[in-house]
């Protein structure tokens, strides 16, 4: 089937469909290029619909480099809801890009994002969609080539099988690097083969296939290094596979494509900051994403003025990890107020520190007022705050709630995370009684409209965290942590909300697993498993069932403390942070000792280290990791 | 505070069709943003801009004469108005044309009474005995229908319908709680969810002293 054909059924089918306008692309600021004049096409693909991938960051960057460049159009893919899954199943269309509707098939290169772990079987359902087979060894030479990339590519070898290579980091200058790749494939008529040899050769990219795990009896890993007969094709294979990064910010999109359809957030992001030097220790992306870079506030203002005036959005968004750790926060909320004090824009500044001068700042966005106000302080207790790296003292939160609603701020949402293995009833107990604390405030400021929302998720160990060589916390002991919960915070005015402990089960298990398991990942997707991430489609029972299968036991991955010497699945990615670094940290966490923020005194996390040259060319002010004496 | 009030025609077209009404609203006040029409708001905690758009399109339906009512904070020109906007247009919005209206002017909602609607099919012709069907239609008292679960008279709604050569015309009534809807003619006509494009042509308004007139003579 081509673009006319699909261009002509859309028509009829679409009015029989739920919000049609997720299968019509056309949007402002779309680009569609001349296909047959453009030797290098990409499709962008987000494995969930619409509503969902039309937000991500990441795909937005990509899309307007490639774009940008005369040679290589990029055009987006999203998955169809069931409704039009099923028409489409009918009528016999493939997966296909918004832009030019053409067939996920016809592009050179499909990058899939894969950001969490709960999109992976819709990443298969995506290339069973397009008529792609589904495992990389099963690919010919006239299918595309398929990329995966995002957060899950820093455990990549669940998804391994399944893609032709990965993009491990950053992926603003490797996609550079990429389109040569093809470019030149397409000028030479290389083989599929000789491409992918050549993927290898870039910094930061992963082609499962050269490397090979190895197992020792008990089922552990003994190591995963390229595979030595494929001989000199192969030299240019990376061991390990050092993560990209770029080493100064490139300018941010400006002409992002506006939905007109209502998605999850619907405004304009931009990243303020890269990298975080806080070091909680349960948080991958603060470790992956190291290290730390600013984006000057001259270019952040101008940006969002440009992007301002390409889309007419209402609402910006100033993403990083951390805001409150950007160097020039005063000074950047200061130029935003002079700047667009009088245009009522909305202006959002997550991820703040607990501390009343994040009040201040939220205000003088005069953004947001009247609803919600987000702390994350994780934990309730002194010793579980040692344990996860995030000392807060309690009265300091008090402080800051008393702030937060004797400025009108009616609910006050707080995260916190259960399930460390050394967490006990009291710790858990202490969450419902800070949450009532916190209640207890803004009810003495606002009477009964005070509210709290308790948002408490289920720590997952995850790779190149400190936290990695740790067990999941039981299924049995997470429920009764739950329940404890359920029992002690609530009443009028508090709001409890939990994760699935099912949902955290398979996500521990996808984020810690290895290459065994795209057996279970296939099995499960054909059970019916897809849009785990959604409650109302989330099938356990397919997964329980993929494992029977497959023979594998889940709790291999999830319920065993590992040794410190263990060698895990995900070892021969480097994210620039070392090993004995991260285990370092863990012994200090079980000693209840806090490490503070890294840009005033270096831990020796490895960042610098790695990247050290790149650094050193960087002009001083944008050079990143403070100088250290080195020993 | 000074309000200056504005009367938009436009065209929804192609690119837009499948764009709900809420999401419209979305699009134009983005619209008007990047064309930096000094809007007013509403107050309050979450302040809306002022911008009404005229009945709301049923979805796949383009639009030829539509209309929006804006309200200003400063004094604008309406050629300069109409200039600024049609530069800033999305896809799927065109034929810009402005108006400037008295203050106290009424909203749309208390003008637009019926919209004047032209089907044509998508692939393939109309049934032979439309001819009949449409007789048929037009000689009953009352046609019962049901629309999410509520019982409704669709007859009352529709004001005229006939064919046209290739298209079938209808004028449907547009008032609150008594709105005709084109796909429910059509599945009235014996045709459920058919292959057929409907495009509305104009929005007819009941001016001062009851006097009708159609949107595309505002301009």
């Amino acid at each position: 089937m081509n673009s006319d054909t699909i261009s002509r059924i859309l028509p009829r089918i679409l009015p029989q469909v739920e919000k049609p306008s997720r299968y019509t692309g056309g949007e402002l600021n779309q680009s569609i290029k001349d296909w047959d004049s453009t030797p290098v096409r990409i499709a962008l693909l987000f494995p969930d619909i619409y509503d969902i991938g039309m937000s991500n960051l990441g795909l937005a960057v990509l899309y307007e480099i490639i774009n940008a460049r005369p040679e290589a159009l990029a055009e987006r893919v999203y998955l169809p809801w069931s409704d039009m899954e099923t028409v489409m199943m009918r009528e016999g269309i493939p997966l296909y890009s918004l832009e030019s509707r053409r067939p996920v098939a016809d592009f050179d290169l499909v990058g899939i994002t894969l950001p969490y772990e709960s999109l992976y079987t819709n990443a298969l359902h995506a290339l069973h969609l397009a008529g792609i087979p589904l495992r990389a060894a099963e690919r010919g030479e006239n299918h595309p080539l398929i990329v995966g990339g995002g957060h899950g590519a820093f455990n990549p070898e669940p998804m391994a099988e399944f893609f032709d290579a990965l993009a491990v980091g950053e992926g603003e200058e490797l996609i550079l690097d990429l389109i040569e790749i093809i470019r030149w494939r397409k000028r030479s008529g290389e083989s599929r083969l000789a491409a992918t040899h050549r993927m290898a050769g870039i910094w930061g990219m992963y082609v499962p296939a050269l490397y090979r795990p190895e197992y020792h009896t008990d089922g552990t890993i003994a190591r995963v290094a390229p595979i030595p007969e494929s001989g000199d094709v192969n030299q240019g294979t990376h061991f390990p596979i050092v993560k990209r990064i770029v080493p100064r910010l490139p300018p941010p999109p400006v002409r992002p494509v506006v939905p007109y359809l209502e998605t999850v957030h619907n405004r304009y992001a931009i990243e303020i900051m890269r990298g975080c030097t806080r070091g909680c220790r349960f948080c991958q992306a603060g470790h992956v994403t190291r290290p730390i870079r600013e984006r000057p506030v001259e270019e952040i203002v101008s940006s969002i003025d440009r992007a301002l005036s390409n889309t007419g959005y209402e609402e910006v968004a100033l993403l990083s990890l951390s805001s409150s750790d950007y160097s020039r926060i005063t000074e950047l909320v200061r130029a935003l107020g002079v700047k667009f004090g009088s245009s009522r824009l909305r202006i959002s500044l997550p991820s703040l520190r607990i501390e009343t001068v994040s009040v201040d700042l939220v205000e003088a966005l005069r953004s947001n007022r009247g609803g919600n106000f987000t702390l994350a302080p994780e934990a309730a207790t002194d010793s579980m705050r040692a344990i996860l790296n995030k000392p807060i003292a309690a009265q300091q939160l008090i402080e800051t709630v008393r702030e937060i609603y004797s400025r009108k701020w009616t609910t006050v949402k707080l995260y916190f995370m259960i399930g460390h293995p050394r967490e006990t009833e009291a710790d858990v107990r202490a969450i419902a009684e800070l949450a009532r604390a916190v209640l207890a405030e803004g009810r003495r400021s606002l009477g009964r409209r005070a509210e709290v929302h308790a948002g408490v998720s289920t720590l997952i160990p995850k790779a190149h965290t400190p936290f990695q060589w740790m067990a999941l916390d039981s299924r049995e002991r997470i429920l009764a942590k739950q329940d404890l919960l359920r029992r002690e915070l609530r009443g009028p005015g508090l709001k409890l909300d939990l994760t699935s402990p099912d949902v955290t089960l398979l996500e521990a298990e996808l984020a810690r697993g290895d290459r065994r398991l795209a057996d279970v990942i296939e099995r499960a997707w054909r059970n019916g498993a897809r849009f785990d991430a959604w409650s109302d489609r989330f099938q356990p029972a397919a997964w329980h069932a993929a494992f029977e299968e497959a023979r594998i036991d889940p709790a291999f991955y999830t319920s065993r403390e590992r040794s410190a010497d263990e060698i895990f699945p995900w070892d021969h990615i480097n994210v620039g942070v070392r090993k004995d670094y991260l285990r370092r940290e863990y012994e200090a966490s079980l000693a209840g000792r806090t490490r503070g923020d890294c840009r005033e005194e270096c831990f020796g996390c490895g960042i610098l280290t790695t990247f050290r040259e790149l650094r050193d060319a960087l002009p001083e002010e944008a050079q990143f990791c403070p100088t250290v004496r080195p020993g | 505070m000074n309000r200056y009030k504005y009367r938009i025609l436009f065209s929804k077209t192609e690119a837009m069709r499948f764009t709900g009404h809420l999401d419209l609203f979305r699009a134009w006040e983005r619209l008007l943003r990047r064309a930096q029409v000094p809007l007013a708001y509403s107050t309050g905690f979450h302040p809306h801009p002022k911008i009404q758009i005229g009945a709301a399109l049923p979805l796949g339906v383009t639009g030829d004469n539509e209309l929006v009512d804006i309200e200003t904070a400063e004094e604008c020109d309406a050629e300069a108005l109409a200039r600024q906007i049609s530069e800033a247009v999305p896809p799927g919005v065109s034929d810009i044309r402005v108006t400037a209206l008295p203050e106290n002017y009424p909203g749309l909602e208390k003008l637009v009474v019926a919209g004047d609607y032209a089907a044509v099919p998508l692939e393939g012709a109309w049934p032979d005995d439309l001819p009949q069907r449409i007789e048929r239609l037009r000689a009953s008292a009352t046609l019962p229908r049901e629309r999410r679960g509520k019982a409704y008279d669709l007859r009352p709604r529709i004001l005229s319908l006939a064919r046209d050569g290739n298209t079938l015309r209808m004028r449907l009534r547009l008032e609150p709680d008594a709105t005709g809807r084109p796909d429910e003619v059509l599945a009235a006509l014996g045709m459920e969810s058919p292959p057929v494009l409907v495009g509305r042509e104009r929005l007819v308004l009941r001016e001062s002293e009851g006097k009708m007139i159609g949107s595309d003579e505002l301009g």
